[in-house]
């Protein structure tokens, strides 16, 4: 068939997808009229890519055909292209032309371009999104001060339990500071509290990969400040004794705050910061980094951030494991950190043995899961139902 | 009056394009007395506008790339005679970073460049800078990644998106009558020197015994043990071990470009037979596709097709070199990183001496009431009354004197 004949059916598909239409490529073709405008004046044809991505954005909605803000975003993902390393361009697949090719990527049936491509181009579709509505920086609320008074604690540990507490506490009325704090150390297995180390960090700002991050401290033989409990509580012990230092490693940190400190918690009425994400959601933001990175400066990316964090769904479980060759380090790591607060002469609420790693969940996110997260993100951040 | 035109010089890479990306800088000046414009402020000004471009991160530098492109084009557009900009990597820019770019200049000539060279050479001279850039990949993964025709994975798809001289020439020229569409095509071995700059000076519009090149920065070429060396000093790095900015100064800049680049007369990178074979017969097709193009060839397009295979060089498998080789590599390297390491710490120490005398002489001309404050300071540190009453202090003044 002539140029012309794929010129019409590529561009009269890209108006199905536009208009909300999901049928596949391949399927498309099948049941093409012989009555189509002509559509050589229409430029070229969108990118395998980017028309695929229009068709997955559309099955993520109900579908309301002719929806003008929905063409609207749809012509944004046809005229641009995937961000940072990849494809250039990949060709629509035209099932009759079999003439060899010996420049340029293969053309490919759109249904089979990987999730991970397919996110990659979201992701930028994505930040350009964000970019139409920004977010002011936040404001940081004015902390309260505390009374003269009142409990004095101090929270650490497992940065996402951690600030989960405070947020209860500080709703409730309760200022962490003062001198001769108590001290909470919230303990979690020590999987989880690598992945809320490496969620904390993607959501200021990294573009680590999971799988880089968790290798580069296991190759060091060391935990993130932040994750090495033992020398937390060292640290603490040796300010205000080892007495008042309390190692939080219960399935419920919130009640036991409570009850160590003798304090009410309620609910916050925003959602503490980081936020608790999954790790397909935290990859979300990281691939959204990679971007940011290039396009706005530190204020402007920090406010976007926070804003995508909301935009992400909540969701505390399961975390992800580390690769499978780190596992024994991590778990010597783990019976080594028991040990050491088993032995410093702290208050223990609950069982140490907690800080064991699980190995549950997944070596790495999802591409598939991510891909779902970037699409949801997209239309939210456009302000189109899914 | 004379057009504006903007010239835009977007790979391929291992083409001479750092040497001419020197000359054009350090003679910028000059240039613009001629109405040529290469508008950078500093070195890498056209490299920055590109990550932007392409949205491309880069090991932390993309944070300084933040509007770099807008920045560059805003210089196209308020200049009245020719500019060229030039930088390998926006070879690999998509149709819709194309069409940004070339939007971006306004009203005005566009022309496009490539600088090619035969793909025999180019194929081992872009491993190398895979490695140079932290990739532990094998050569003989890296050719069975590069040759598989789906193209999958990013090695694939940055070697193709940089030296894909037909497809990248498509993607810029898509728009561009052929005659602004330029092939420059490096001469072969043996050729005069300097032919090559004669040949895009061609293009530029200069005369080209009119600039030379005053810092000799070029982008040299390491041998099959020196890079063997890199991709296993990669393996002990990597993931944490050294970090991106340290890897730069040391690994690269240090190692790769300056000690062991410098070993000319180690085994040479090439190909082995059957991807020797492959690529003979790549080139052909190039060679067929650009010429139907009737772009504006500057050279020949003989010079894209690979010469015989020298019948007394041995192919020299880079992933089982000279262990003999390649620890001479790595006894030279040692060496000049510890003349490195002795010259560092002269420095520090020079440093610690100059800030000690900064700290003296501060501390002499500071008042009694000064010294007073920041000995109670320390005494709150170790005191319980003081500390209360420093405590109470603060809440009365209303702010935090920490910093007394």
């Amino acid at each position: 068939m002539s140029r012309a004949g794929f010129q019409t059916a590529a561009w009269s598909w890209a108006d199905h997808l536009r208009d909300g239409g999901t049928t596949p490529w391949l399927d498309w073709l099948r049941t093409l009229p012989s009555d189509l405008p002509d559509a050589l004046g229409r430029g070229p044809v969108p990118g395998a890519a980017q028309l695929e991505l229009v068709r997955r954005l559309a099955l993520r909605r109900a579908r309301q055909e002719g929806d003008p803000a929905f063409a609207e975003l749809a012509d944004r993902a046809l005229r641009r292209s995937g961000p940072g390393r990849g494809p250039a361009h990949l060709s629509l697949l035209w099932p009759d032309d079999d003439r060899p090719r010996r420049v340029g990527a293969p053309p490919i049936d759109p249904s089979g371009i990987p999730a991970d491509e397919l996110a990659r181009v979201g992701i930028g579709l994505l930040a350009e999104v964000l970019a139409l509505h920004p977010v002011p920086a936040p404001v940081e609320p004015e902390l309260p001060r505390r009374r003269l008074w009142s409990q004095a604690f101090h929270l650490a540990g497992a940065p996402v339990t951690t600030a989960a507490v405070r947020s209860s506490l500080a709703a409730a009325g309760h200022v962490e500071g003062g001198r001769r704090p108590e001290v909470l150390l919230f303990a979690e297995p020590l999987d989880v509290l690598l992945a809320q180390i490496w969620s904390i960090r993607v959501q200021r700002g990294a573009p680590v990969r999971w799988v880089t991050f968790a290798g580069r401290w296991a190759r060091r033989d060391q935990l993130p400040p932040s994750a090495d409990l033992a020398v937390i509580a060292a640290f603490w012990a040796d300010r205000v004794g080892a007495g008042r230092v309390h190692v939080v490693a219960g399935p419920d940190p919130r009640r036991t705050a409570a009850q160590i400190l003798g304090l009410r918690t309620a609910d916050p009425v925003t959602a503490p910061d980081p936020h608790s994400l999954p790790p397909a959601a935290v990859d979300v933001v990281r691939r959204l980094n990679r971007v940011l990175n290039v396009r706005l400066g530190d204020e402007a990316r920090i406010a976007t951030l926070r804003h995508v964090a909301s935009l992400l769904p909540e969701d505390p479980a399961p975390a992800l494991d580390v690769p499978t060759r780190h596992r024994a380090w991590l778990d010597d790591r783990a019976r080594r950190v028991a040990d050491d607060l088993r032995s410093g002469g702290y208050a223990v609420h609950g069982d140490l043995a907690r800080i064991a790693p699980r190995h549950v969940g997944a070596a790495h996110p999802r591409n598939r899961d991510v891909l779902e997260l970037v699409l949801d993100t997209c239309l939210r951040a456009a302000e189109l139902d899914t | 009056m004379a057009a504006r035109k903007v010239l835009v010089h977007v790979g391929a890479p291992k083409t001479g394009t750092s040497f001419v990306q020197d000359l054009l800088f350090s003679n910028r000046e000059a240039l613009a007395a001629q109405g040529i414009l290469y508008p950078a402020d500093r070195f890498d000004a056209h490299f920055l506008a590109a990550l932007d471009l392409m949205e491309l991160q880069w090991g932390g530098l993309e944070k300084q790339a933040v509007g770099a492109w807008d920045r560059l084009a805003e210089l196209v557009r308020g200049w009245e005679g020719s500019v060229i900009i030039s930088h390998e990597i926006l070879a690999t820019a998509s149709p819709a970073q194309v069409r940004r770019a070339i939007e971006s200049f306004g009203d005005c000539e566009v022309h496009v460049l490539v600088s090619a060279r035969d793909l025999v050479r180019q194929i081992p001279a872009e491993w190398p800078e895979n490695v140079k850039h932290r990739r532990v990949v094998g050569y003989r993964d890296y050719l069975d990644k590069i040759t598989e025709p789906a193209r999958k994975g990013p090695l694939a798809s940055w070697f193709w998106g940089v030296q894909e001289v037909p497809d990248i020439l498509g993607r810029w020229g898509s728009t561009l009558p052929p005659e602004r569409v330029h092939v420059v095509t490096v001469p072969r071995p043996g050729a005069p020197r300097g032919l090559l700059w004669e040949r895009f000076a061609e293009v530029f519009g200069v005369e080209p015994t009119a600039y030379t090149s005053s810092s000799g920065r070029s982008n040299p070429s390491m041998g099959v043990p020196e890079t063997a060396l890199i991709r296993r000093i990669n393996e002990r790095v990597n993931n944490g071990v050294l970090a991106n900015e340290d890897y730069r100064q040391f690994v690269r800049e240090l190692l790769a470009h300056r000690t062991l680049s410098a070993r000319t007369d180690s085994p040479r990178l090439a190909l082995p037979p059957d991807v020797r074979a492959w690529a003979v017969d790549l080139s052909e097709a190039w060679i067929d596709e650009l010429e139907a193009k009737g772009y504006d060839v500057v050279g020949s397009l003989d010079d894209l097709r690979p010469e015989p295979a020298a019948s007394d060089v041995a192919f020299v498998d880079p992933d089982a070199p000279d262990e003999a080789d390649v620890a001479d590599a790595a006894m030279g390297s040692i060496v000049v990183l510890l003349q490195e390491a002795a010259r560092l710490q002269a420095v520090e120490h020079q440093l610690r001496e100059d800030l000690h005398a900064a700290q003296r002489e501060l501390d002499t001309s500071r008042t009694l009431s000064f010294r007073v404050k920041r000995r109670v300071v320390h005494a709150a540190d170790t005191t319980r009354f003081v500390a209360a009453c420093l405590g109470v202090y603060r809440r009365v003044r209303g702010r935090s004197s920490r910093s007394a």
